[in-house]
Parts: structure tokens; sequence; C-alpha cells
């Protein structure tokens, strides 16, 4: 990577963060195309990631990519997580789905929540359900639906989720508990409406 | 279902969660009043109040590769241990289960960890660890995870640990070779800390990426001290004995057992089962930082045995040709560390820190650091003998104080020197990235980077 786009990039997060959205429009693709590179060469044709890729270091790893050493403060490092946690539940649901579709022929099946939990024979979450059950999450509680996707994709921390949200870590604690028990009633139902 | 009527539900469910469970129903049936509908999709939310901590345990991808198994937790979450309360669980490993608590006498966040049963299932072995976690908890330094108390649950014992955030060098060695500054930063910290536990007479035995980690606001933190002795300490293993006709190495490598993960670390004197003093960790210290610089480790197998082979017989690729940018003082270091002869190794961690931190400060430079220390104190003596003189008036009424931050830097990167300039208007500091002048009206900055894989201190 350049050093004139590391630098770019670095600006755009702080025009995002100072409030212009039209930075963001610009910056989703130049992180989306790098973390789509580093996920795509790491979770391999299966997609059976291998065992040392989590959140963090894909994250870690897209930051470095991208803005190299240069040193951007705590906020910025946060906000930048906080925009990867986007990408990566794109990537990783259309993963899924892809996968789905290839296995099934074709549409987003629903299925229980044993399965979406991790208890079926791959481990692996259902993703595709859980992202159709916090689409729905986010239509009644938009807040929610980010402290889910700021944990649950970008492997934020609670203290991490409070700084991007501008609450407190004791709300973050309680929208999470809260958002999964919804999102799982949500599956179950889900399911059930698609067997009958 | 509309916002509004979800508030109404969120509000309630978070009510019925506070009472215990018995009371809930008569608490609902007042508070709905009739509202049957209301009533149904509380209680149908309350359904999953028990399964709430194995859904989503861990984030998405490291569900997808194993990070964490997504079995469930041992310890729900607000299960009271002793005084402390269960937030979450935050780490499974080898070495046991790490839960986020809070303390609720002193109300502060803390960390348990629950060792794996085989560690204390003897008398013997609990008295060990408690003669260890006394040893730990003696270490009082920046760079080490201080040991808060010890405790004990169902007759199995826990450590009671500093809460800490951040990640493990570990994972942040997933996206390869660090810079060079930041390497040295990293290890002349965890030398620091060696060199504090080794006066105590207590080595850690199993340095390694994941036990440095790198705190999200702080210094870097080691963690696990002197635990891998308790892995270590002779235990008849039946494997070793029936094995009678394996090598030496091969039953150290058996007894080692599940702690295989670790062997690329091991000094040579471990991995031939002898006893260890604070030298091994200065070995291990060396493979760490020959990782960080390289991205490679320096010794490394197909098996467990081949990487303890290379370990005991192996000389390492010199590490300036996996990486040129390496320094070749850095390189001697790096090799002086990994010599297999303990006795022509570093002794003592204060020597290994005190070449690394003369590496972050060469000698060229200190020269023009103390010139530039000399122009400061110049220019402060002229303005003070100006304001004598009268040419500079001083200030006649009391200014008015105000607190102001300056500088921005990340935690990774503190400013470990900083002066203001006489007249007020300018902050000189240096951090990893160089010298900078900044005005502190405008925050318009020059900065002068350091030399090549050089930082200022």
């Amino acid at each position: 990577m350049e050093e004139a786009s590391q630098r770019d990039i670095t600006r755009l997060l702080q025009d995002w963060r100072k409030g212009d959205q039209g930075a963001l429009e610009q910056l989703v693709p130049l992180i989306g195309r790098d973390l789509r590179r580093i996920a795509n060469q790491r979770l391999g044709r299966a997609g059976q990631a291998d065992a040392s890729l989590t959140a963090t270091s894909l994250v870690q790893e897209a930051y470095i990519r991208l803005l190299g050493d240069q040193k951007v403060d705590w906020q910025g490092r946060a906000h930048f997580f906080a925009l990867c946690a986007e990408i990566i539940r794109g990537i990783l649901v259309d993963h899924a789905r892809a996968r789905y579709a290839a296995k099934r022929g074709g549409g987003a099946p629903h299925v229980p929540l044993e399965e979406a939990l991790g208890v079926s024979e791959e481990r692996a979450p259902n993703l595709v359900a859980i992202d159709d059950a916090l689409r729905e999450l986010s239509k009644i509680d938009p807040r929610k639906g980010r402290v889910i996707e700021l944990r649950f994709f970008g492997g934020l921390t609670v203290e991490e989720t409070a700084d991007v949200l501008h609450i407190s870590p004791d709300s973050v604690a309680r929208d999470w508990r809260l958002a999964k028990m919804w999102l799982m009633r949500q599956i179950d139902g889900a399911a059930f409406h698609g067997a009958s | 279902m509309a916002q509004a009527e979800w508030r109404r539900v969120e509000e309630l469910l978070e009510q019925s969660m506070a009472i215990e469970p018995a009371r809930r129903p008569a608490f609902l049936e007042q508070a709905c009043a009739g509202d049957e509908g209301l009533r149904r999709e509380v209680e149908s939310l309350l359904a999953y109040e028990g399964r709430v901590e194995q859904f989503m345990p861990t984030p998405a991808l490291d569900m997808l590769s194993g990070g964490i198994a997504s079995e469930p937790a041992r310890f729900p979450e607000a299960q009271e241990v002793g005084p402390y309360r269960i937030v979450a669980l935050i780490g499974r490993g080898g070495m046991g289960e790490v839960y986020q608590a809070r303390d609720t006498r002193l109300d502060r966040d803390v960390a348990l960890k629950f060792l794996p049963a085989h560690y204390v299932d003897t008398p013997d072995a609990v008295v060990r660890f408690r003669r260890e976690a006394q040893a730990i908890s003696s270490l009082n330094h920046p760079n080490i995870c201080t040991l808060y108390d010890l405790g004990e649950h169902e007759g199995q014992p826990f450590l009671v640990m500093e809460r800490i955030e951040g990640e493990s060098l570990k994972q942040r060695l997933a996206g390869g070779a660090l810079a060079v500054g930041e390497a040295l930063s990293i290890t002349s910290q965890v030398c620091d800390a060696l060199e504090a536990a080794h006066t105590k007479g207590v080595v850690h035995r199993d340095i390694k990426p994941a036990n440095i980690f790198i705190t999200s606001r702080g210094p870097v933190k080691i963690l696990d001290f002197g635990l891998a002795k308790l892995r270590s300490e002779p235990q008849p293993a039946p494997e070793a004995t029936l094995d009678s006709a394996a090598s030496p190495h091969e039953s150290t490598i058996t007894t080692l057992g599940r702690a295989m993960g670790t062997a690329s670390y091991m000094s040579p004197e471990q991995a031939r089962g002898e006893d260890v003093d604070a030298r091994s960790d200065l070995f291990s210290l060396g493979v760490v930082l020959y990782h960080v610089t390289t991205g490679t480790r320096p010794f490394e197998g197909d098996t467990p045995a081949k990487t303890v082979e290379a370990i005991l017989a192996s000389k390492p690729v010199p590490p300036r040709l996996r990486n040129s940018a390496i320094p070749v003082k850095l390189e001697r270091i790096i090799l002086k560390a990994l010599e297999k002869d303990r006795a022509v190794r570093y002794q003592t961690a204060g020597e290994l820190r005190a070449d690394l931190e003369r590496l972050r400060m060469p000698a060229s430079w200190r020269g023009r650091w103390l010139l530039a220390v000399a122009v400061l104190l110049l220019s402060l003596g002229v303005t003070l003998a100006a304001m004598r003189l009268g040419w500079i008036g001083a200030p006649s009424t009391t200014p008015d104080l105000k607190v102001r931050q300056v500088t921005n830097n990340p935690p990774e990167d503190p400013i470990p020197r900083a002066s203001i300039s006489p007249d007020g208007a300018s902050l000189a500091y240096v951090d990893l990235t160089g010298l900078h002048v900044r005005r502190i009206d405008t925050g318009e900055t020059t900065s002068f980077p350091p030399p090549e894989n050089c930082c200022f201190r």
C-alpha cells in the first residue's frame, strides 16, 4: 500500500469523525477491499477459517496494511474498528449465504436455534439466520442492532463499543443481553414459521 | 412491532429480570394490567434468559475459526463466586478458563482464572499452587499483571487478577513482523518486568507472545507469572515410565503433553527437562524478539519433537536474512539471547535491557539530543536574562490558568519527554515517530523523524 493512500485513509477517518458522511462513502470501499482480500485468503474455499483468524486479528491486519504504523488516536482506532465490524458482517454473511446457496440450491433457509447457536456439526453459527434477525432488531431498536454488530462481528470489547456509541459500558452490557434474548427468540420464531 | 411498543416490552423485561423468577408472574400480572399480548411478549423473551451466555459467546469470526470453542461457560453470567460476580467468560485455553468478574466488596473489575483440574488435583499440588501464588503476589510491577487474591470454589482454587484490556502480542503478530521501534519498546518493557521478578527469585518459565499483553491504554503486561512451574513440577507421568525406550527428550515432550503449543519458545535446558533459572526466560524472550522482528520463529518443526530438536541443535537463520531492516546491533543482541549454552547467553534481564535501550537511542543521536537540550536551556537562559533586563515584560497580572491537551498520542506511543518553550508558544516533545515542535495556539507542527530503525526516548 502506498503511503499516499495511507494518509488518505487517516484523513478520511478524521473527516468522517467530524461528521462528513461523504468521507464514509469513500472509506468503505477502501477498507472493504482490503478486509475482503485478507478474509478471503484466510477463510479458504470451504468457508473454514484457519485457527488463528479472529475478528481482532483480521481488523488488526487490515489496520496495519491500510494505515501502516501511522499514529491514529484512540478514538480514530475505535472508529476504524467500528467500520470494520460492518464490513466483516457483510463478508461473513455473504460467505454464509453463498455456501447455503451452493448446498441447497438457492434461497436462505430458516433454521432452528440449535443450529444458529453453533450446536450443529459444523460448529459455525448460522450467520444467515443471525443476520436476518439482526435486520429486524435494527428496525425497532437501532442502537441494540449496532451493539450486536460491533461486538459480534467486529469483536469490539464492551468498553470499545461504549466509546464508539457514546454510551456507558453498563448500557452496552444491558443492550447486549437484551438484544441477544430478542435475537434468539426471533431466530426460533423464523424457524418455526419457515417449517410450517 | 413498533419502536414504542418495544420500549414498553424492554422496560418490563428488565424489571422482571431484576426480580427473582418466582415473583415474576405476579409482577407481570400487575404490570401488564390485562394486556395479554404484552405479557406474552415479555414472557416469551424471558424464556431465553438462561441461554443468553451460550449465544454469541465469541465474535462470529472467532467461532468460525474455532478460536474459542462454542461450548457453554462453566459459570453463567451473574453467578456469585465468593465475593465475585461473574460478568463473562473472556478466555479459554490450555491454562484454564478466565472470567471477567466484579469484586462486589471493592467494586472493581477483576479477572478470575480457574486452572485446569489436573494442575490442582492432589493436596500436594494445591500446596504448590499456593506457594507459587504467594511468590507471584509479591511482584508489584507496572509490566506484570497483578495477582490480587486466591480464592476457592467448590474445592477448586482460582486466581484473582488485575483485569486488563487490549490484545496479546500473539494477536498483534497475526499481522506480521512489527516495526523495530515498537519491537524494542515491547521487549524492553518485558525485560524490565523480568528483572524485577528474577530479583525476587521468580522465573516466568513460559515467556511467549500469548503471555505478553499490549494493553489498550497503557503499558505492556506479562501474564501467568510462574504458573508454568505448576505444570512442569515433576509428576510421575505414566507415559514416561512406560516409555522407557524413548530418549530423554521424548519423555520431556510427553510430560509437557498438553502445553505443546509453547514448545517453540522453550529454552534448550527446559527442553531437556533440566532445572531452569532466570536465563531460561531470557532465551524465550530472545525467541520472542526474533519472532516480532522477523515475523517468523527461529526454531520451527512440523511436530513438537522436531521443534524441540531445532531448539537443541539448530542454529537460527540470522534475523537480518529474514528482515534487512533489522539493525546489525539488534541482530547481535538476538543471537546472544539465543545462545544454547546459558553460560554465554545474557546472564541477567538488566544486561539485555541495557543493550536494547542503548539501541533505542544510538550514541550519535544521544549527542544530538544533548545538543537540543543545551539549545533549549540556552534559549531559556537568554529569555530569563531578557526579562530581567526588561526587554520582555513579565506578565503583570496572574495568568488565567487552563488545562489544555496539546498532544493526542495513542497509548502505544506515549511521550517520554516534553518541554514548553520559555515564551509558552511552543511545545517540544519526542515520541516513537520523532522529535516535534508544536505551536500551542495553532497546533502547527514541525517534525524531525529519527534516523532509520531508531527512536527517541
